[in-house]
């Protein structure tokens, strides 16, 4: 598997838009000119982005924050090749979950085997995401 | 020397043992190891690997009743900070401090990833912050 950079990591909070403000005056990032998720909000740092979302349906980060509460929730890791990475964590013995969102494939890995993170692997091309 | 925030350093992320941990991120992601320590004023044994221009920082706790063996005891293995890298972390720190950010280390310290300093999550909505000033050797990560 050809994993090749960080996409974004995901920070869960009851209000993602002040918490984004937050940190946009804090460590003077920029906002993401598209991608934001729905009623949140991204900036980029480097070639990374990092995403600001309000869960409110019953989803894994919904539980992240009624469990953990506010704070870094996910960690989506760009790979070469969707399909062969699924593949590859599956021949490893990997229980993996394909969504397509989008028309953009993705892959989100059981958080047993990658100790604990809630981890999603996304293909290389943003715009598809 | 700019303070500007540069990129992601690295993601932490807290684990029971290393060794099974590269399982998964060394041998099924294919991130290579780029450095291995005992930090003994952290409690850590750490191991950077490498993905882009960041890397995964796998956190082992020495003992129970280090700031990660109780992270580990409470929570769990999982995401534990985010690290910024930075050219200048003194001048990162002080920016953070005139902007009224509640500061674990007043001043920078040596780190598994350079030059390091920790903000309280209190004021970055519960997300442990960390600053990274690569060492020289290292400065390409």
């Amino acid at each position: 598997m050809r994993t090749l950079r960080i996409d974004h990591v995901t920070v869960v909070s009851p209000d993602a838009t002040r918490a984004a403000a937050t940190f946009e005056r804090l460590f003077e990032l920029r906002r993401a000119t598209s991608g934001a998720p729905a009623g949140g909000a991204a900036l980029v740092i480097g070639d990374a982005r990092i995403e600001f979302v309000t869960p409110t349906e019953d989803t894994p980060l919904a539980d992240a924050l009624r469990t953990a509460g506010e704070g870094m929730a996910a960690l989506t890791l760009t790979v070469a090749d969707v399909d062969e990475a699924a593949r590859t964590l599956e021949r490893a013995g990997v229980a993996v979950t394909r969504v397509t969102e989008g028309g953009c494939p993705r892959i989100a890995v059981d958080p047993t085997a990658a100790h604990g993170v809630r981890l999603t692997l996304v293909a290389p091309d943003r715009g598809c995401a | 020397m700019s303070t500007a925030l540069t990129r992601i350093h690295h993601v932490g992320v807290v684990v029971r043992n290393l060794e099974q941990a590269y399982g998964f991120w060394r041998d099924c992601l294919g991130l290579p190891v780029h450095k291995v320590a005992t930090v003994e004023d952290q409690g850590v044994r750490a191991a950077l690997l490498t993905v882009g221009d960041s890397e995964i920082e796998l956190l082992e706790p020495l003992a129970p009743t280090s700031g990660i063996g109780k992270f580990l005891a409470k929570r769990g293995e999982g995401l534990h900070h985010l690290c910024y890298a930075t050219a200048d972390v003194a001048g990162a720190l002080a920016a953070a401090r005139a902007k009224s950010v509640r500061l674990i280390d007043e001043q920078p310290r040596p780190g598994l990833a350079g030059m390091i300093c920790f903000l309280h999550p209190a004021s970055t909505h519960g997300v442990l912050i960390e600053y990274a000033q690569p060492f020289p050797e290292d400065a390409h990560r």
